[in-house]
């Protein structure tokens, strides 16, 4: 039985004790530059923001805390306010109501000073069809405020090499595949220094080649010092690169913090690998430990208090306090051959597909 | 890859405050980049080739008029100035401007203002120059140069063009390179190319006044093909205004009502009033469109 049959257990319980991205454990942005919390301002803060189009809310009461250093994910399925609270948060458009504030600056009334540190490629942003992939990146870099005019040739030319386009630099834009255009889009990320990088859906549309890629130039951003947002349809791309996330359904925030945090679920379960799962489900209920079978697996709810880690060294078996130790000494003892035994995690995809299922 | 980039020795790198390093980047950078984009757009060129080319085809057409029939030549203002033209090589700039000036030279100007604002939202690469940041109020300024660019440009080659195809192909019948004006006389070679200039730049700013209204449509528009559709609209119901009696009031305030004045310049001597009434008007739908086009650019959502 998979946690998706289960209403009310782990994942709901996960979500009610998280508090909107506070996370505990964070990750530091460069090693050896711990800060005390206090003074740790979030790259980018978002509170109480509504934004209405038409008298239609596109987005009510989002509230968002991007940790600085982080690999932040906004998750959301398609139409769920994603690319405004881009827009927004870059100051592109107003928001009808609530207050942004990125990189310590209030937005859009500073965004004059705050952009020339944020790179951002948006879902819709495009290029000139006209001009070569090296021309629409000579013009992107002409506009960058932090690079002086003796640079920006070799700003161009380095950026071109690091998204692997160098040797399609010369064509003209109309003619590049569309990873090629995703891969221009990244590169005028790369031509000034980033402090905050907004990347709206960056593997769309690519092979496993083109993510890969996509994947390596977040990691270099973050490496280098930057915070980067990340926007995606897709929990799997999410869970693979990011530190935190946040998901939007429907224009409002239902969950959000540290990733690690999100997928560890508060009733552990323990998943049995066996050649005789009937008769390890028999010799665990005979032990009083609750086991049921889940095609050919044998499940076992551990209680909330006892994680494999702690309970090794209690002794004590009971129904209140079933440690992954306690299963299998049981199993063994009844005689029954284990094969493997791991802890369920949450998964991100369930996750996903749990909460925007029930907002439809 | 902390210390590889490039730009980390032009500005602040990931410590400080935001408010460190430039806030802009240079104008000049800007206005450069800019005319590079307009100068290569294709439509651009293929509009500056036909305004080199179609004084040519005039002056052919004219040059076989000559020795065949020339028509009725008191068919109107048009009629009149092609019968110059055909007599006189050097009034053929001022006729092959005034032929441009009823829909070609419009036309291209408002594709160029079209492209300024609209075209870069439908291409998706304002939010780009928005997002680097470029200040909004620069942005006007640095697209109304390149749209001014197009319009001084697409004047130019006309007038040069035409120059070259009036002395070349059609020839001058006054002889002793002289202009023959619509009044009759003569005038000297050096008072005739002044009369060219003179056109050329009154057509420019008749044209940089019809850009300024085009450049506003397009702040608010967003395909730019709505832009040349409202300017030309906009001077086809200018016209009906204009024809209709009781609306008498209303016609020196309207754009395209005061372009027929350019023939004036083929007359001895010009009567300037028209022309500076005129120039005055344009002069005044230059910054109104203009201030438009700023309010349009400082509300405008991407």
């Amino acid at each position: 039985m998979s946690l998706i049959d289960q209403p009310g257990t782990s994942i709901r319980r996960a979500l009610e004790c998280e508090q909107p991205c506070l996370p505990v454990e964070r990750r530091a942005p460069k090693p050896g530059c711990d800060r005390p919390a206090a003074h740790d301002r979030p790259a980018a803060r978002i509170r109480a923001l509504r934004k209405v189009f038409s008298n239609t809310a596109v987005l009510d009461a989002v509230d968002l805390d991007i940790p600085t250093g982080s690999i932040f994910g906004l998750l959301g399925p398609n139409g769920s306010g994603k690319t405004t609270v881009l827009r927004v948060l870059l100051g592109l458009c107003p928001p009808t109501s609530g207050s942004v504030e990125l990189l310590g600056e209030p937005i859009p009334a500073r965004s004059r000073t705050v952009l020339p540190h944020v790179g951002a490629v948006l879902d819709g942003s495009g290029f000139h069809p006209f001009l070569t992939g090296r021309q629409n990146l000579n013009r992107c870099a002409s506009a960058e405020p932090l690079l002086s005019t003796a640079h920006v040739r070799h700003a161009v030319e380095t950026a071109l090499r690091r998204v692997g386009l160098a040797d399609w630099a010369d064509r003209a834009y109309r003619r590049y595949s569309p990873g090629m255009r995703q891969r221009l889009a990244l590169a005028s990320v790369l031509l000034a220094p980033r402090r905050f990088v907004v990347l709206d859906e960056p593997s769309h549309g690519l092979d496993p080649a083109g993510v890969y890629a996509v994947r390596r130039l977040i990691a270099e951003l973050h490496a280098d010092g930057a915070t980067v947002l990340v926007s995606s349809h897709r929990p799997a791309e999410i869970e693979a690169i990011c530190t935190h996330l946040a998901m939007l359904v429907g224009g409002s925030m239902v969950v959000a913090g540290e990733l690690a945090s999100l997928l560890r679920a508060d009733d552990p379960v323990l998943e049995v690998h066996t050649a005789a799962p009937a008769a390890a489900v028999a010799a665990l209920r005979a032990a009083r430990v609750p086991a049921r079978l889940d095609r050919e697996l044998v499940v076992v709810e551990l209680a909330a208090s006892a994680t494999p880690a702690t309970s090794a060294a209690s002794a004590t078996p009971g129904a209140s306090a079933t440690s992954a130790a306690d299963v299998i000494s049981a199993l063994v003892r009844a005689g029954v051959p284990v094969s493997g035994a791991r802890p369920r995690r949450v998964c991100l995809d369930e996750l996903f597909a749990r909460l925007t299922e029930e907002e439809t | 890859m902390t210390l590889t980039h490039p730009a980390a020795l032009a500005g602040p790198a990931s410590a400080g405050p935001a408010s460190a390093g430039p806030a802009s980047a240079p104008l000049l950078r800007l206005v450069r980049s800019e005319l590079a984009l307009t100068l290569r757009r294709p439509h651009t060129l293929v509009s500056l080739t036909g305004f080199a080319l179609l004084p040519v085809v005039i002056g052919f057409g004219i040059g076989a008029g000559v020795t065949g029939q020339v028509g009725e030549p008191a068919g109107g203002e048009g009629r009149q100035l092609l019968a110059a033209a055909s007599a006189n090589g050097l009034s053929l700039p001022v006729t092959v401007l005034a032929v441009s000036l009823a829909l070609l030279l419009p036309l291209t100007v408002s594709l160029a203002a079209a492209d300024a604002f609209a075209g870069e939202t439908a291409r998706g690469t304002l939010r780009a120059l928005l997002l680097a940041p470029v200040g909004r109020l620069r942005l006007v300024g640095v697209k109304a140069l390149g749209v001014l660019t197009v319009t001084v440009l697409s004047v130019a080659v006309v007038s040069v063009s035409s120059l070259l195809a009036g002395t070349l192909i059609v020839g001058d019948a006054a002889g002793g390179g002289r202009l023959l004006t619509l009044s009759g006389n003569t005038v000297e070679i050096g008072s005739a190319l002044g009369r060219v200039a003179a056109a050329a730049g009154w057509s420019a700013l008749q044209l940089a006044a019809v850009a300024a209204v085009a450049l506003a449509v397009s702040a608010f528009a967003n395909y730019p093909h709505v832009v040349p559709a409202m300017v030309m609209s906009g001077a086809i119901v200018s016209d009906v205004l204009a024809a209709i009696p009781s609306l008498n009031w209303l016609r020196p305030w309207l754009l395209t009502s005061g372009w027929p004045t350019l023939s004036d310049l083929l007359r001895d001597p010009v009567p300037t009033d028209n022309l500076t009434g005129t120039a005055l008007i344009a002069l005044g739908y230059l910054a109104a469109g203009l201030a438009v086009a700023v309010a349009g650019m400082l509300t405008r959502k991407a």
